[in-house]
């Protein structure tokens, strides 16, 4: 049997997994809402006509007696260890991606079992009854494949009732995946901007070349295109740990109680994303090790797939894991269980990157964080009315009150997130902090102390001396322009000029000339 | 209950520029930080925000019906993470703030005037349990208070002096770059007050720090 590679992956997948995790009965419409959409039903919701991704009052209108529930981080891990267990008895260290997914390094695990197929077909065994003892059919998924992103691309897209395992030959993810939807990897607005362009496949993707992917997305489109291509170097056994970030903690006496390892996680947690913070990295992963008084080991990757470990608060989800993690194996089964107190915990991180922002994500839960936010959002408008809460997206324009606008927060991310256009006649960036609408009264006048024109060529009737503001004049220190805009000159027209005026106090203001009368547009606090 | 405050309190990332001014490097997770003076100071507040949205916290801004979303995202803030609450009835301040500082990471806000201590100390005991940091800000033009009573602020970031560069006497040019020089006092190692000068936007039009697909917006 040739040598596997290092990399190669088998990613488990279970469908809905919020939905089980609630405890409901397959036989029960019921689903998991998260930010008004559907995330998970069960197989009578889906039955009935229930889909992910539908909106509240869309899975009613399909299935009146649906019944919604909240999802719950902590119930959904807790509900996932037993399942973890089960895997965790055919090989030791499971990486744990979110609540529902996990991943384990296929090289050693198949070489003892004797091959791919039957270790798929053990875990699918293991899996299977632990999901039959709770009442549910046998919704476990199984992707194998050359890098762990790729496994879980293969296990969500690739699967089927009727052959729950996918094994891509070594070298074959490419192909194998090419179908697969620029969606599934999790990055809305990436697929959004592919669609539009008419890449709407990994295999559509993969045609592309590296340098145009790379100039126009940037680092997040160089990975989606490696991964298209079949390239990913990850998988679970560290690749890279970082012994100087590493974060051991001794405890002494030794712990029993999950009270005591909870508080020395918390800690650790708190003094890994520290030392972290201070050379402004990241890591993409943390491998957590518990070891007993007695040598027995329990051992953890913590990861998400491509991406940064947590948006949100990453000590407090950090903690969180590791807790779950002992709880996990300290209620777990006896055969598993520790016979004595933890004396270290110790903690990894690996695949460091620097602070950048977003990166891949390709499961598409929202953290905590943003579920925090959801509710927050909820109580406001509750209180302050209907879309009072906003946030500004680009629109199109010259004037600065034009080029955003500010948009109700539940409205879904529309088209706007390509590069704006340039327009013509606007004034050049940097665009001005504080932008008043309507526009703020403001006197211009030239040195006779006559109001400033703008003559039909653009030209100023003389130079900017002084404004008067509130009743204030002040003295124009420097200015620049016009800039005239001449707007819609088929339809009503606007027809405007814009002058910037730096004055005496230090402030900085766009003034715009339209009917003869000046104001202040915007300031540039 | 997570309570970062402390020594061991973290901070959230305020970028390279910025980083140098602060005792703690950043942010104070649970502390009131306010941002006054001159001109530049919602530039201000808005460039020491800008790292934290980026690395997927979440922010608000409250009563700041003007604050321009274009300038925030060239100071890099990434404008999906930062909710606008812009008209609040200052009865209505306190219960907005409360509610926000529960759940986002900062809370960028104008103070109305007439808000009482006992208010203050609340906000601050709610911010230390969710260990936000609560911004105050009094934008160019507006005569607000600087800061919150009974929420004393970790760190008082008071602009002192403005100048743009790029315009002329003769209108050819325009608006390029700034230099502010801002006085920085505080609590703890901060409490003599320091001077510095920043460059808001820097020459290149783009504060540092800022992801490079912002450019072509």
């Amino acid at each position: 049997m040739r040598r596997a590679a290092p990399n190669r992956t088998l990613a488990l997948w279970l469908g809905h997994w919020p939905v089980v995790a609630a405890g409901v009965a397959a036989t029960e419409p019921a689903a998991v809402l998260e930010r008004g959409r559907i995330a998970a039903a069960t197989p009578a919701a889906l039955s009935r006509g229930v889909r992910v991704g539908q909106r509240r009052r869309q899975a009613h209108s399909c299935c009146p007696e649906l019944v919604t529930l909240n999802p719950d981080q902590r119930r959904e891990q807790q509900a996932f260890e037993p399942v973890l267990a089960a895997v965790a008895e055919l090989t030791p260290v499971v990486e744990v991606c979110v609540a529902g997914e996990c991943a384990i390094g296929v090289r050693g695990p198949a070489r003892y079992f004797g091959g791919e197929q039957q270790l798929t077909g053990m875990i699918l065994d293991a899996v299977g009854g632990v999901l039959a003892r709770q009442g549910w059919p046998a919704i476990a998924r199984i992707g194998v494949a050359n890098g762990i992103n790729l496994a879980r691309l293969a296990a969500r897209h690739l699967t089927g009732n009727t052959h729950p395992a996918v094994i891509i030959p070594p070298g074959e993810e490419a192909d194998s995946l090419a179908q697969v939807p620029v969606g599934a990897l999790g990055d809305p607005d990436l697929g959004e901007v592919l669609g539009l362009l008419g890449i709407t496949t990994l295999g559509d993707l993969a045609r592309l070349e590296h340098s145009e992917v790379l100039g126009r997305f940037g680092p997040t489109g160089s990975t989606a295109w490696h991964l298209a291509r079949g390239i990913d170097p990850l998988g679970v056994s560290p690749s890279s740990p970082e012994p100087q970030f590493r974060v051991r903690t001794e405890l002494d006496p030794p712990a029993e109680r999950i009270e005591t390892l909870a508080f020395a996680a918390r800690s650790a947690a708190l003094e890994l994303t520290e030392r972290l913070g201070r050379h402004a990295r990241t890591a993409r992963r943390v491998t957590v090790t518990a070891e007993t008084e007695h040598g027995e080991r329990n051992e953890r990757i913590w990861g998400s797939g491509s991406g940064a470990l947590v948006a949100g608060d990453p000590t407090r989800e950090l903690a969180d894991r590791i807790r779950w993690q002992m709880e996990g194996w300290l209620d777990g089964p006896v055969s598993q269980r520790p016979t004595g107190g933890v004396v270290l915990l110790d903690i990894t991180p690996e695949g460091l990157g620097p602070l950048t922002g977003t990166q891949l994500n390709l499961y598409d839960r929202p953290s905590e964080s943003d579920q925090a936010v959801s509710g927050a959002v909820d109580r406001l408008e509750g209180i302050l009315g209907q879309d009072s809460v906003r946030i500004a997206r680009p629109a199109g324009g010259r004037s600065p009150a034009d080029a955003f606008t500010r948009v109700p927060i539940r409205m879904p991310s529309g088209q706007q997130n390509g590069p704006r256009p340039p327009w013509p006649g606007a004034v050049p960036t940097p665009s001005p902090a504080l932008v008043h609408d309507p526009p703020l009264p403001l006197e211009v006048l030239d040195s006779h102390g006559q109001r400033l024109e703008v003559r039909a060529r653009g030209e100023p009737s003389g130079v900017p001396c002084r404004v008067v503001r509130d009743r204030h004049p002040l003295e124009v220190v420097s200015w620049a322009g016009p800039w005239p805009a001449d707007e819609r000159w088929w339809a009503d027209g606007r027809r405007r000029a814009r002058i910037q005026l730096v004055l005496a106090d230090g402030s900085a203001v766009l003034a715009t000339l339209e009917n003869g009368t000046w104001s202040a547009e915007a300031t540039y606090d | 209950m997570y309570d970062p405050t402390g020594t061991g309190a973290s901070a959230l990332p305020v970028g390279e520029q910025f980083s140098p001014l602060l005792a703690a490097g950043g942010l104070v997770r649970g502390s009131a930080v306010s941002v006054s003076g001159g001109p530049g100071a919602t530039s201000l507040a808005l460039a020491i925000t800008a790292p934290g949205t980026r690395k997927g916290l979440w922010a608000g801004a409250v009563g700041m019906p003007d604050l321009g979303p274009g300038a925030a995202a060239e100071l890099g803030v990434d404008l999906e993470r930062l909710l606008l609450v812009d008209h609040v009835h200052h009865k209505r301040w306190p219960t907005v703030i409360a509610t926000l500082v529960e759940a986002l990471d900062v809370v960028l806000t104008t103070v109305p005037a007439k808000v009482r201590p006992s208010t203050g100390r609340r906000l601050a005991t709610l911010c230390r349990r969710h260990a936000t940091v609560l911004v105050t800000v009094n934008p160019a033009g507006r005569s607000l208070p600087a800061e919150l009573e009974g929420f004393v602020p970790q760190v008082r970031l008071r602009v002192m002096t403005n100048a743009w560069e790029g315009t002329s006497t003769d209108g050819h040019g325009h608006l390029r770059s700034r230099t502010m020089t801002v006085e920085v006092s505080g609590r703890g190692r901060a409490s003599r007050p320091t001077l510095h000068t920043l460059h808001l936007p820097e020459r290149a039009g783009i504060a540092s720090g800022a992801p490079p697909l912002r450019q072509v917006v």
